[in-house]
């Protein structure tokens, strides 16, 4: 079972969004590559900042990048950052990202028309998130 | 040109910045929406389940979006995050939902049933058709 967070989880993941035909009708019109920023938490286990990127194309992950400089996920049109916990919180559908959003606790930068013509795809992405078997890496299977 | 929304609080609340940024980013793409802001009025957003609330200000080109409510403006809304978000999708006629459309009459229902409150929208509909438009990503 993959670790959160890791590259195997990150490949894992981008496999399942293009499998999943409900997110390729939602994001069909989608164009831009994405950064999630997991924030550090050092005593769960993150003790530093990780980024990790998908590109994202017509309802289609065309790539995937993990653990890569600052300097290169700032580029990405949008880039989401919240600490480690609130991201399992997402994954764990306990924090809906449009709530997390307005509350603060995901902080995006990215042109947000976009992001509120596409909130039925950013949904599906945290559906596909939640269907990927994940080992918390502050929760290791005993 | 484009228009800077100011967001005056040291840390404005994800509300805040989105609505901060949606304003700016439309006024950006549609330059002539900046006639929306020719004459004041004031609104306040709340989504209770997310427990948070924003105080809109138009003045004379200028946007101010303040974390929380102050005073009594002249139009509040009040519904669900998610509901919140969606109603920037609806496409609009004169400003108001277009009930032509089926999304249109999604809101009208919620506005019946109260999931969606808008104080003030008999009294001052064309200021919620000045904000509608502003927010609107159709």
């Amino acid at each position: 079972m993959p670790q959160f967070p890791s590259k195997e989880w990150l490949d894992e993941y981008a496999l399942r969004i293009n499998q999943s035909a409900a997110y390729r009708e939602a994001a069909a019109t989608w164009e831009g590559d994405v950064c999630y920023v997991f924030e550090p938490e050092p005593d769960r286990g993150v003790p530093r900042e990780i980024w990790s990127w998908l590109d994202l194309w017509h309802g289609a992950c065309r790539g995937a990048r993990y653990d890569f400089p600052p300097e290169e996920g700032a580029r990405a049109k949008f880039v989401i950052r919240a600490p480690y916990s609130r991201w399992k919180e997402v994954i764990n559908k306990e924090l809906n990202p449009v709530k997390g959003m307005m509350q603060g606790k995901l902080k995006l930068t990215g042109d947000m028309p976009t992001i509120v013509r596409h909130v039925r795809a950013a949904e599906e992405l945290v559906n596909i998130a939640a269907s990927v078997p994940t080992e918390f890496v502050d929760e290791p299977a005993s | 040109m484009g228009i800077e929304v100011q967001l005056p609080d040291e840390e404005p609340n994800g509300l805040a910045a989105m609505i901060g940024g949606l304003i700016e980013a439309n006024l950006r793409a549609h330059p002539e929406r900046s006639a929306l802001l020719a004459h004041p009025a004031t609104y306040a957003i709340t989504a209770p389940d997310a427990a948070v609330s924003v105080s809109i200000r138009l003045a004379q080109h200028e946007v101010t979006v303040r974390n929380g409510l102050s005073g009594t403006p002249d139009i509040a809304i009040e519904t669900g995050s998610e509901n919140l978000i969606g109603l920037s999708s609806v496409p609009l006629r004169f400003g108001l939902p277009d009930l032509t459309k089926k999304e249109g009459r999604a809101v009208n229902r919620k506005l019946l049933s109260g999931e969606l409150k808008v104080r003030g929208l008999f009294r001052h509909p064309r200021k919620l058709a000045r904000l509608n438009k502003l927010l609107s990503v159709t």
